[in-house]
């Protein structure tokens, strides 16, 4: 039976509050040949439910299906039949959508729900709609195209906005372009799909262990949860599997029972559960531990996993991984970052931070001067700035007699600059100055076009600055220091 | 609790002496730097502060050999006003790959304290080879001391930016510029700053006194380079500007 259900669920973050989180799942299913057997997977699903924690009002389930609409002689009363069945299980805010594809009827689900009915296309419109969506669908979270954000937002810098857009380039180019990704795009935004990976496992898989009497130490329960965490890993790992949605039930002795749902893209290990178990342990539990549980929500397919040197992924990798981890516990989601090139002028634009809340630290970060295949030219040849202002300063150059430096269009400066002063007053003499550099860029878009004169200067204390004139004004951008 | 009979203190000397060999209490330097890191190893627990007119691109300089001998290095940035310069960073040496920059929250939001930032910090020492930061983070001086003894007994190596604050340094490199223009030299007549003459005035603690070495930071290419002291100092060329 060629049957395949794929369930998404966004990562809960442990800095939300027990209870608070408007938690978002994502049931795509599609492909059901024998479509008697629809309803036998809607009930699989209904009967796995209560796997799942806190089924209130704030859980929102959107089902694509596609397929077995012939049997109930067509969209409409079979989509009629399974709002019916879903609203008679207690699900409250329903977004259903019928559409060819799971991009496109994932991206109609969340319309449908926010219109409140559910949404119907048929194929010969389908490359229409699709052309309208933006490309930022390919990287939601929860989006079944699951691109990196990086490669969406270069396809934004592009000017690429909406996937019609994309499939108006050629597919070879994209790969040319983007590599491996480049395809991937291409298949997504043309809605020639890539097969599933991700899905829930056909019989639920669950491992507890009880503690009597019940114990009130952290240390002895991460024991226990480690224990706990391997022998699941063991299991998976006989199917080729790795858990990436999984729900920790901790029981209290006073009756209290706390449930969180944990993911990851790439697979939770064993590691990284017991660090959740910890974290669930101190943020949301209080008194002896009598249950702790691991169940399986989702699962995919493992990937290669090399070993370092004396067992397990090299040591400072996982050391640091779990540092990050941590601190975007204590700091929040995007607290900690890598930086990725990403080509431009600007030593600001050069850069993107690309947040690192996982398990483990993405190694994807393109080499500098590569990040396109060459230099990026009009970009400053090195030294580089080391410190670069967030947002730049407002400043200042005045010459010797006391006025304000201009650039003339033709970008040449109007005096020396003698002086610099900055927006609080401070006043600096400055010793040498070089350029300026004019930088004429995106003049092909009218929103985005920029003109600026770069210059180098050194002030009188030894700083060597970066700024630039735009608009009539000087502002600081960088320092060498 | 699981008991194994044996005092904790002795628990806690197990872990942090006797298991670890020499030269993993160690990590490498650039050899450019060799000279001007006392025996050209950075030794984990150590607290180096970086000074004067060239302390971030000194203090990417000192990160980089180990970035490229696979440990991770960790910049912390306040929220506020800078960020680091990627392009600068790379050219220096440092490995990007293995870098991860974490913002503290600026310190008039951080509704929760600095206890979160204390904790962010030591969970970072614990868990980076090298940890990079400004000075200008508010810390109280009880908690700069609880971090710099879990440094010593965990860590790896502190890089301190822009001055010492409350922390006990164990080596000091102040840069400062030779010659007028910040050191600042133009060897090919473009007028731009292309590479600039230091001399670091190094003090390690345990050596008392202080020596004294010159450096090209950055040199023609971005990166660091010792100065033999064979080229008399050139002057910044474009002085009259090109405009």
């Amino acid at each position: 039976m060629d049957e395949e259900v794929v369930s998404e669920v966004s990562e809960v973050s442990p800095d939300q509050p027990p209870g608070a989180p408007p938690r978002v799942i994502t049931v795509v299913w599609t492909a059901v040949a024998d479509s008697t057997a629809v309803w036998e997977v809607i009930d699989g699903l209904v009967a796995r439910w209560d796997l799942l924690p806190a089924q209130g009002a704030d859980v929102g389930v959107w089902f694509a299906a596609r397929g077995p609409c012939r049997l109930w002689g067509g969209e409409v009363p079979f989509i009629d039949q399974l709002v019916q069945r879903l609203t008679a299980t207690g699900v409250t805010e329903l977004g259903v959508a019928v559409a060819p594809g799971r991009l496109l009827s994932w991206a109609l689900a969340h319309e449908g729900r926010r219109r409140h009915e559910p949404l119907l296309l048929c194929d010969d419109r389908a490359a229409e709609v699709r052309a309208c969506l933006g490309v930022a669908v390919l990287c939601r979270p929860g989006s079944p195209a699951g691109l990196p954000v990086d490669l969406v937002d270069r396809l934004k810098r592009l000017g690429l906005g909406r996937l019609g857009d994309v499939i108006a380039i050629r597919r070879a180019d994209l790969i040319g372009r983007f590599g491996e990704p480049g395809l991937l795009l291409h298949r997504w935004a043309s809605g020639d799909e890539p097969p599933f990976s991700a899905r829930v496992p056909p019989t639920p898989i669950s491992v507890d262990s009880e503690f009597v009497p019940p114990v009130a130490h952290l240390d002895a329960v991460l024991f226990a949860g480690r224990r706990l965490a391997d022998e699941l890993d063991q299991t998976l790992s006989r199917r080729g599997e790795v858990a990436t949605v999984v729900r920790i039930d901790i029981d209290t002795e006073h009756g209290e029972h706390v449930q969180r749902l944990w993911s990851h893209a790439e697979g939770l290990r064993p590691g990284a559960l017991v660090d959740r178990v910890a974290w669930q342990l101190k943020g949301w539990t209080a008194g002896p531990v009598a249950l702790l549980r691991f169940a399986v929500i989702e699962v995919a397919a493992q990937r290669g996993h090399q070993s370092g040197w004396w067992g397990g992924e090299a040591h400072g990798d996982d050391r640091a991984a779990r540092a990050v981890a941590r601190v975007v516990g204590l700091l929040g989601d995007d607290a900690a970052g890598q930086l990725v090139c990403q080509g431009g002028r600007d030593p600001v634009d050069r850069y993107r931070r690309h947040p690192v809340s996982t398990e483990r630290v993405p190694a994807r970060v393109a080499h500098p001067t590569t990040a396109s295949g060459a230099p990026w030219p009009g970009a400053a040849p090195p030294p580089s700035p080391a410190r670069v202002w967030r947002q730049p300063l407002s400043i200042d150059l005045l010459d010797d007699a006391g006025g304000s430096v201009v650039v003339s269009a033709r970008g040449v400066l109007s005096a020396s600059p003698h002086q610099l002063v900055i927006a609080d007053g401070t006043r600096c003499d400055i010793v040498a100055w070089a350029g300026p550099w004019p930088l004429d860029e995106r003049w092909w878009q009218p929103g985005a076009h920029r003109r600026q004169a770069r210059l180098q200067l050194v002030t009188d204390d030894g700083a060597a600055l970066l700024v630039f004139r735009q608009q009539q004004r000087w502002w600081l951008r960088a320092s060498y220091r | 609790m699981i008991t194994s009979g044996v005092p904790d203190d002795m628990v806690a000397a197990l872990r942090s002496r006797t298991a670890v060999l020499a030269h993993e209490r160690t990590l490498p330097v650039l050899a450019a730097l060799s000279a001007v890191v006392p025996d050209a190893t950075l030794v984990r627990g150590q607290v180096v502060v970086v000074r004067g007119v060239a302390d971030v691109s000194l203090a990417l300089a000192v990160a980089a050999e180990p970035t490229r001998t696979g440990s991770w290095l960790a910049v912390v940035e306040r929220s506020d006003v800078f960020e680091l310069g990627g392009d600068a960073a790379d050219e220096l040496g440092v490995v990007l790959e293995r870098v991860v920059v974490v913002t503290l929250p600026h310190p008039s939001t951080a509704s929760r304290g600095d206890g979160v930032v204390a904790e962010a910090l030591a969970t970072l020492i614990e868990g980076f080879d090298v940890v990079m930061m400004p000075v200008g983070i508010a810390l109280a001086p009880r908690a700069v001391r609880r971090l710099q003894a879990r440094l010593r007994t965990r860590g790896g190596v502190l890089i301190v930016v822009g001055g010492s604050g409350a922390w006990q340094p164990d080596l000091v490199l102040w840069s400062t510029p030779v010659g007028a223009c910040g050191g600042w030299v133009d060897v090919d007549g473009t007028g731009r700053l292309v590479r600039r003459r230091l001399v670091i005035e190094v003090e390690a603690r345990r050596r008392g006194g202080s020596t004294r070495h010159g450096l090209w930071l950055p040199d023609a290419h971005g990166g660091v380079e010792p100065d033999v002291g064979t080229q008399p100092p050139e002057s910044f060329v474009s002085m009259a500007g090109t405009g």
